[in-house]
């Protein structure tokens, strides 16, 4: 540690040296051992996004458990089914997650709960298995014992939509984020003295990239806060009043800032770069966002979280002339190789369609618990000798060698800048009683930067959306809730007799008043 | 420009956001329905049903927390943007 001074993480609480950071994660480190965790055991952590939550990610790793992060948000029947299917050794949660105990607790009967909080802050149905009173103090320590693990070992499990209605947990290395982290730190020349920007939740791997680029640089990590996000306008003072010098977010955020921030009346002298990730950025927002702020470089990385954060990555190279242009993807991180593959395998000529593979040192093993799924999608019968990750995405190579997402081979879509399986949502909304059939399509919109989510539904009598939209809340985050809804009488069926779901793509996309409710 | 009436506020939460409103004062934020998707939604749909756009400065998650303060909130905005 060259400073053991710097600020490590600076929440909305307080500023965390390394030095800090370090001392607290092996203060939690010891508490997790005491608490029996070992090397290979999950540690939940569902916690809100700041220093504390990130000390306990590191602990986990120091006693070479590999974490599952958790969101906070999310309904305790969803945070169930992932820690039913990961089954931690211990799960730390915030001191306000009700939900989360009751989740554990339905999960495993005998599961560790803790929090890193205070005793008095608690407000569970049951006593923490441990607290904050219960961390060792910085002279009672052990010695840390490097745990007996490799970069082969997993270093977290990330739980992403899942088209059967249950969450998959994509598996990541070390080797695999220590790859990433080398070459993004290498290729953008971070130094120690960038701010960068925490936006993504801790269970989204955007976030992957935040924390561990931030401290390989030896710079300062400042999370923005779910308070922060709500109000693009405060986001933008923030943004200059921390000097921060690298966004990196999804779309949507850049959108939500461009349309409602005023950033033409906001000076950023500190920034640098602005990267985003995990859907489309609208070209034409990509050209308010250059001419708002000149002097910003804007990069496009794309990946899927199966081949961890990006794998490729596209630097735009001066104000795009044609706004209905899509930004490419780009071109192949160091370490990773994009392919282009006709339906039989072949390689797709230059500017042709074809399903889009990855290969390399990004790829996860997996997913967690599911040797099936996971060889539906990581192939090695493709091409001799080698693995590679189906990403269900669609795309072509251009002449110049940048390649281009032209869109989806399946209904994994994404929407208010998450990844979601249109499926988890339709069978979850098949499990609300006052349904009798449903169906859920996604169409675009001008106002949104990824898809709108439609639900359309049968029932015996007329449904008040609102009211459905609550039951379906309990089942799934907020952001999966559809845009709009559409009561039938039966749900458009074809030829063969299944939902005709571009029938029903076109009653959403009718004009709005025709297609509420 | 009229502003918004705490009716029109719950019906733009109920029937173009399929927020569940019982009450005209009752607490989006603690019952989970309104966050930051949901603001960013709200002040679209805003927009979009006066015509005006809005610069949303000082405003944070506690003027927006029931239909009787969000139209208020709003009311304030519309008020400043026609200056």
């Amino acid at each position: 540690m060259t400073r053991p001074d710097a600020i490590a993480v600076r929440d909305d609480e307080r500023s965390v040296s390394y030095e800090q950071l370090r001392d607290q994660s092996n203060q939690i480190a010891a508490l997790l051992r005491a608490r029996g965790v070992r090397e290979g055991d999950r540690v939940a952590i569902c916690m809100p996004k700041g220093a504390l939550a990130i000390a306990a990610m590191i602990a986990s790793t120091k006693v070479g458990a590999p974490y599952v992060p958790l969101d906070p948000d999310s309904p305790a029947a969803r945070i169930q089914l992932i820690l039913e299917a990961c089954q931690p050794a211990v799960v730390i949660a915030h001191p306000g997650g009700e939900n989360i105990v009751v989740a554990a607790r339905e999960a495993n009967p005998d599961a560790v709960v803790g929090t890193l909080a205070k005793a008095g802050e608690v407000v569970w149905p049951s006593e923490p298995a441990f607290t904050a009173a219960d961390l060792p103090g910085l002279d009672e320590v052990p010695p840390l014992v490097r745990p007996a693990i490799d970069g082969g070992d997993l270093a977290h499990v990330l739980f992403t939509s899942g088209s059967t209605g249950v969450p998959k947990g994509v598996q990541i290395t070390h080797d695999n984020v220590m790859a990433y982290v080398d070459w993004v730190v290498d290729h953008f020349g971070y130094t120690a003295n960038d701010q960068l920007s925490g936006h993504s939740p801790l269970h989204f791997d955007l976030s992957t990239m935040d924390i561990y680029a931030t401290f390989a640089a030896g710079a300062t990590l400042h999370p923005v806060s779910a308070g922060l996000n709500i109000n693009p306008v405060n986001l933008a003072e923030w943004i200059r009043d921390r000097g921060i010098t690298q966004w990196f977010s999804v779309p949507t955020a850049l959108h939500h800032l461009l349309r409602l921030g005023s950033l033409s009346e906001t000076d950023f002298p500190a920034l640098r770069r602005v990267l985003w990730c995990g859907e489309v950025l609208p070209t034409p927002t990509l050209i308010g966002l250059m001419n708002a702020l000149p002097g910003v470089e804007f990069t496009n990385l794309y990946g899927p979280t199966e081949a961890t954060i990006a794998s490729s990555w596209y630097r735009v190279p001066a104000l795009p002339s044609d706004p209905t242009a899509a930004v490419p993807i780009g071109v192949a991180c160091d370490g990773e190789r994009l392919h282009v593959l006709r339906k039989d395998g072949s390689e797709a000529a230059d500017n042709e369609i074809g399903d889009l593979y990855i290969e390399g040192v990004g790829l996860s093993p997996g997913y967690w618990q599911d040797p099936e799924k996971t060889a539906t999608v990581f192939r090695t019968d493709l091409i001799e000798g080698r693995r590679l990750y189906y990403t269900g995405d669609l795309a072509l190579r251009q002449n110049d060698q940048q390649f281009v997402f032209v869109g989806r081979a399946d209904t994994q879509i994404k929407s208010r800048g998450h990844r979601i399986e249109l499926g988890e949502i339709e069978a979850a909304l098949e499990t609300v009683d006052a349904i009798d059939t449903s169906a859920i399509v996604a169409i675009d919109v001008a106002e949104l930067t990824g898809s709108a989510i439609c639900a359309a539904f049968t029932a015996a009598t007329p449904q008040r959306p609102a009211v459905l939209a609550k039951e379906l809340a309990k089942l799934v985050p907020r952001y999966m809730l559809p845009h709009r809804w559409l009561q039938l009488d039966e749900l458009p069926t074809n030829v063969n007799g299944k939902v005709d779901r571009p029938a029903l793509r076109s009653m959403f996309e009718a004009p709005a008043t025709e297609a509420k409710s | 420009m009229t502003g918004l009436s705490v009716d029109e506020v719950i019906d733009i939460l109920e029937n173009r956001l399929f927020l569940l409103v019982e009450d005209p004062d009752q607490d989006l934020v603690e019952s989970g329905q309104l966050d930051s998707l949901m603001f960013v939604e709200l002040l679209l749909t805003v927009e979009e049903t006066t015509g005006q756009r809005l610069a949303p400065k000082d405003l944070d998650l506690e003027d927006l927390r029931t239909p009787v303060r969000i139209a208020k909130a709003f009311n304030t905005l519309l008020h400043d943007g026609e200056r």
